[in-house]
């Protein structure tokens, strides 16, 4: 039964609304941004150590790690299936995987991509659970658990070294001047930005994300788009892995310990929403460096562990409220 | 109608009742009263303010004008809570019950009456006389709702409302989904509330049961109200002049001549919510309207049709090529767009820019291999916007932002970008004022100008006279007739959507 | 038994899973049936086992708390420094009650600020780890008295205080679930919080009582497990969530909400403790485990679609309908 209130017009096209959502929009960058520089000064101003070449490079050498990994979870907050809790554990394991092979003397590009296979599948096994209606967080959480245990009962516990200087330029190379590893972060943000704008697929995973029942009427599959960002989020943290691994010339089990939730908490200071369909590459990579120059900035002052850990707590319910608040008053109709 | 004599003075008793959003008066001045141990229909054309009367009464709305009085006495009905201190109570349409829970604890959920510490076995025992009550003795209360059909999840709601003693029940179209034999169920209910010296409104469009049950009705039409009659003094007829009147709909445009080859022929289809197989034929540049109300069957053909429901048996022949079922991309592919009646739900995605919207169902169109070709998509966006006449300026807002005539037009123009033979629209005009209405209307009948075959369901029985070349009309599930406009009318269309007797001779 | 009938093929499989995990390492791993070491399991069950009943609540509300580890490091510690000045039973109840009241404010900010609950417990999980480490000094917190540690772990038959204190409270829970109103309205809001609300169930309630629980649970594991060791590490009960989501999970948890019992949070940890105790006991190490569990975890949420969920089942069913059709139609 209709009723007329729901029939007849309430309130007519808001122009001045419009605009003030494209600027919440622009607002979103900005304040990401701002935080950013904010962060930044208040380094340079505290702490003269904070701005030193060699510190910005270790900064950013963090920030791509976390970044690698957040740049693809980004994929999974986005369609709505909100984090992964495996991707530290699949990190590691690809890190001890590669390590093993070249300690078996595979070819590079042979390791490379047997470590990359293997993360895509058991990503897409993680993702093809989630389209059957698992629970992202159990069925990472699970994933993970079993990653770890396999992992540490592989390799008995112990730390694989490579034993070969096949990968070393991967780790250490330092084209321009700037590491490998924060190319690659860089070239990874690109790509991700580029899929999620101007690609099908990256349209796909923003309309899952916003409606999941009007992309399926639109003729997308909510089930292919999981089994998509899964396996994304698994090679993302292989990458990461695969880098780690050369860099250091080991793989070790604790490798990406805690960055999953580096990661997670990189997505959410960047202001993507937990329900999906909001957020992009760039405030991800954005929130990445956040994260690393805070918790760079917190060491440097000295702050003990339990203080810094309290302050990243802070900083994601801070930032969580704010684009909560910043989303509902842009959405009043 | 009851043997037992009725208190004259009403048990509530409303008056002068306004009410208003923005520019259109719902309730214009409005009376209404019920007695105690008393069926009273209210009826009226979708739009006549049946709905914002409940709403105002369940305490969700306030009236802007106007007094309502209990047994005598002027109340207050701002807020729920003081809705059910007057115990009034509102039975759903969407019902509220959760899966999970057994029967006995849905049907004392949200209570905060008797004992906090009270173990299922005894709560089991609380329910049961309420369940008699309603006609479901036989039920287990411990059982979980999981497992009840859809007649009976109705009946437990109106358990629940008895149990919180409520004096005054609101029926909100409780039959809308259910059997013939289920109705019988509930309308057993209703009788023996009523014997029991309750007040019933039963806001039904089954006029059918508006006869067999009520003891007086009263009209709404147009947000006014009359005064209300005893059943035993009107007819069918009369009452369907009463909710109808005669209207001068100046907004319809005028019907279309150009007529070609079948498009779309549906074999013996069969499916979820459809009684009967459906044959149907449509034909390029025709308009075919479904007529029908909640639960006839229109909307769940749609769906059938579309792709977004399997069928159970026939198919769907396009220009000839049999449609894959339940396979949206295909239907899409080859032809058919759909727009529901549920636009929030699945038809825009509310916080993406209207331009994305617009181009949704079109992807595989203005992509090459995965890539997006930003040109091609600007393209399409704007040229499915001028085909509905959205401003081209607001291509770069958020959808949300939009107004509900102009979103309804993303909603539905969006399925213009595929270029379909076949455009299946559900309730087009939901949510959208009269002026937005009327550019719809004239969209359609452009499209069908060109050559498109448009197919529309609506429960607004003027809307499909004045818009459909065919008129189909459906009731419970099943075909009632399939006619050219020209060969029926109001009368006759709100007879077969709303009589059962009618669709019993028609079969 | 009306009741009997009622139970479905899953809840044998679940109940199978109990008796057959038991009995495949009472014949397989010696020493694994004696008394000592069904205490050993006990011992581990009072934990976990109250781990997983925090978890296990808020999944039943339809929310999740993952901050049920940190909050249990904060506890084992506070617990630790409370001993020597308020004696053993005093500070269980005051430590009981501190993590009641975080889980209160935990569910109040939930409700009001509407962030999700799993956005809001990871922050508590992070800033929770933090406090952890600020209230140590970032070092293990040691008991001085360890007849306090004797105390609680005091062997009775197979249990001892801690365990039984946990089956008390499993016992506390099952009553409150199943008699109590407010029990009834948390099951309601996880089975179809739309629906409760509109039936009139206000949502604050439920909801608050929910992570209350859950906190005050989280905070006991943790300061009875310390007081039993004797020490309190900040960096402890980092794996905690995994054994008890999947413990919850074991014992028919539905992760879509308003599902699940007391008892089988139960028979799942104590399903879980038998596979640790039966691996551990040979001498597989820690990580075999971990391994053993996240399959687990894997396999149970695999079964969980696939079998208790009707709706699946018949898409799969449709799916082949379709294609069985689309078949047909190429024929013709």
């Amino acid at each position: 039964m209709k009723d007329p209130a729901t029939r007849l017009e309430i309130s007519p096209d808001a122009p001045d609304e419009a605009a003030r959502i494209r600027s919440s929009r622009i607002a979103t960058i900005a304040i990401v941004g701002a935080a950013v520089v904010v962060l930044f000064l208040v380094g340079w101003l505290t702490t003269p150590e904070f701005v030193r070449w060699a510190n910005l490079r270790n900064i950013i050498r963090a920030a791509a790690m976390i970044g690698m990994i957040a740049l693809g979870m980004t994929f999974i907050t986005l369609s709505g299936n909100f984090f992964s809790l495996s991707v530290s554990q699949t990190g590691a394991f690809s890190a001890i995987a590669f390590a093993y092979m070249l300690q078996w003397d595979w070819p590079l590009g042979l390791a490379i991509i047997a470590v990359l296979a293997g993360a895509l599948i058991v990503g897409a096994a993680q993702g093809g659970l989630v389209a059957l209606g698992g629970n992202p967080i159990v069925v990472t959480l699970g994933f993970g658990a079993a990653l770890f245990g396999l992992g540490s009962t592989l390799t008995d516990n112990k730390t694989i070294r490579t034993g070969s200087t096949a990968a070393d330029w991967m780790g250490t190379a330092r084209p321009l001047g700037i590491p490998t590893q924060t190319w690659a972060f860089i070239f990874l943000a690109i790509i991700a930005a580029v899929v999620l704008t101007r690609t099908r697929f990256g349209r796909n995973v923003l309309f899952v994300g916003g409606n999941k029942f009007a992309a399926a009427a639109s003729g997308i599959r909510p089930s292919r788009v999981a089994v998509q960002v899964f396996s994304i989020s698994a090679l993302a943290a292989s990458i990461a892995g695969i880098f780690l691994s050369a860099q250091f010339s080991e793989g070790r089990l604790d490798s990406f310990t805690g960055d999953d939730i580096n990661a997670i908490a990189a997505i959410l200071v960047g202001g993507a929403a937990l329900q999906g369909g909001e957020g992009s590459a760039l405030r991800t990579a954005l929130g990445a460096v956040f994260i690393a120059a805070l918790e760079n900035l917190m060491v440097l002052r000295k702050y003990s562990f339990g203080v810094r850990k309290l302050w990243v707590g802070v900083a994601i319910l801070a930032a969580v409220s704010l684009f909560n608040y910043l989303r509902s008053r842009a959405r009043t109709t | 109608m009851t043997d037992t004599p009725v208190a004259e003075a009403p048990v509530l008793s409303m008056r002068g009742i306004s009410k208003r959003f923005g520019h259109i008066q719902a309730l214009d001045n409005v009376d209404f009263e019920v007695r105690a141990g008393e069926v009273m229909a209210l009826v009226g054309e979708n739009g006549a303010g049946k709905s914002t009367l409940v709403k105002i009464l369940a305490g969700l709305y306030r009236a802007d004008a106007g007094e309502v009085r209990l047994n005598g006495e002027a109340i207050d009905l701002g807020g729920v809570l003081k809705s059910e201190h007057a115990r009034i109570a509102v039975v759903q349409q969407e019902l509220s019950l959760v899966p999970t829970l057994t029967v006995a604890e849905n049907l004392f959920l949200g209570s905060s009456r008797g004992a906090a510490w009270r173990g299922p076995r005894r709560v089991g025992e609380d329910a049961a006389p309420f369940l008699e009550r309603v006609g479901l003795e036989d039920l287990d209360p411990l059982v979980s709702i999981e497992h009840l059909s859809v007649a009976e999840r109705q009946l437990i709601e109106i358990a629940r409302l008895v149990a919180r003693d409520a004096r005054i029940l609101i029926f909100d179209e409780p039959t809308a989904a259910l059997s013939e034999k289920e109705t019988d169920g509930v309308k057993r209910v209703v009788r023996r509330l009523r014997d029991e010296g309750g007040s019933i409104i039963y806001v039904t469009h089954r006029l059918d049961e508006v006869f067999d049950l009520a003891d007086r009705v009263t009209v709404f039409r147009d947000g006014r109200s009359q005064p209300p009659v005893a059943t035993g003094e009107l007819d069918v007829d009369e009452l369907i002049h009463r909710m109808l009147g005669s209207r001068l709909e100046a907004m319809y445009p005028p019907h279309g001549t150009t007529r070609g080859e079948v498009i779309m022929a549906l074999e013996n289809l069969r499916g979820p919510g459809l009684e009967e197989a459906v044959n149907l034929e449509v034909r390029r540049g025709e308009i075919v309207g479904l007529a029908g109300q909640v639960g006839s069957g229109v909307s769940d053909l749609l769906r059938v049709v579309s792709g977004t429901v399997p069928p159970f048996g026939g198919r769907v022949m396009l220009d000839g090529k049999p449609v894959p079922p339940y396979n949206l991309g295909a239907s899409i592919r080859m032809g058919i767009g759909y727009a529901s009646s549920d636009r929030k739900k699945d038809g825009l995605f509310l916080g993406r820019k209207v331009a994305e919207n617009l181009t949704a169902p079109s992807l595989h169109l203005v992509s090459r291999g995965g890539w997006l070709l930003g040109a091609r998509e600007r393209a399409m966006s704007r040229r499915v916007a001028a085909l509905f006449q959205i401003d081209p300026g607001r291509l770069g807002s958020i959808a949300g932002t939009l107004s509900g005539g102009n979103q309804q037009k993303v909603a539905v123009g969006k399925w213009l970008g595929p270029e379909p033979s076949v455009l299946m629209v559900d309730e087009p005009t939901r949510g959208v004022d009269v002026g937005a209405r009327a550019e719809i209307y004239g969209h359609l009948r452009d499209l069908a100008e060109q050559g498109m075959a448009v197919v529309f369901a609506s429960s607004d029985v003027q809307e499909v006279l004045g818009l459909a070349d065919t008129v189909v009309t459906f009731f419970r599930g099943k075909v009632v007739s399939v006619r050219p406009r020209q060969e029926t009318d109001t009368t006759t269309v709100m007879r077969e959507i709303t009589h059962r007797t009618l669709a019993k001779e028609a079969s | 038994m009306r009741a009997l009938r009622r139970i479905t093929p899953i809840t044998w499989a679940r109940a199978a899973l109990f008796v057959g995990v038991f009995l495949i390492f009472s014949l397989a791993v010696d020493g694994f049936a004696t008394k000592n070491n069904v205490y050993t399991i006990f011992e581990g069950f009072a934990w976990q086992g109250l781990a997983a009943l925090a978890v296990g609540i808020t999944i039943i509300a339809g929310e999740f708390d993952l901050s049920v580890g940190s909050a249990a490091a904060v506890a084992g510690i506070l617990a630790m420094k409370f001993i020597p000045t308020l004696g053993l039973i005093p500070t269980i109840l005051v430590v009981g009650l501190i993590g009641m009241g975080f889980g209160l404010i935990q569910g109040m900010l939930i409700y009001r600020l509407k962030i999700a609950s799993l956005v809001f417990t990871l922050g508590s999980l992070i800033g929770l780890r933090g406090l952890a480490f600020m209230i140590s000094g970032e070092n293990t917190v040691v008991l001085h008295d360890l007849e306090v540690a004797k105390a609680v772990k005091r062997q009775l038959f197979i249990f001892s205080p801690f365990s039984l204190t946990t089956i008390a409270i499993f016992v506390v829970v099952a009553l409150f679930f199943r008699y109590h109103r407010y029990g009834r309205e948390v099951l309601a809001i996880g089975g179809g919080r739309n629906e409760a609300v509109a039936a009139g169930v206000p949502l604050a309630r439920p909801l608050v009582i929910a992570f209350a629980l859950s906190g005050m649970f989280a905070a006991l594991t943790g300061a009875l497990s310390s007081i039993k060791s004797g020490s309190a590490q900040p960096q402890g009960f980092e794996q905690l969530l995994l054994p008890a989501v999947t413990a919850a999970l074991i014992g028919g948890v539905s992760l879509f909400g308003g599902k699940g019992t007391a008892l089988g949070i139960a028979v799942g940890a104590l399903t879980i403790r038998f596979l640790n105790s039966g691996l551990s006991l040979p001498g597989a190490p820690y990580y075999v485990v971990t391994l053993t569990t996240g399959s687990l975890l894997i396999i149970v949420v695999l079964l969980e679609l696939v079998l208790d969920r009707p709706e699946l089942r018949n898409r799969l069913r449709l799916r082949r309908l379709q294609r069985a059709m689309a078949r047909e139609l190429r024929s013709s």
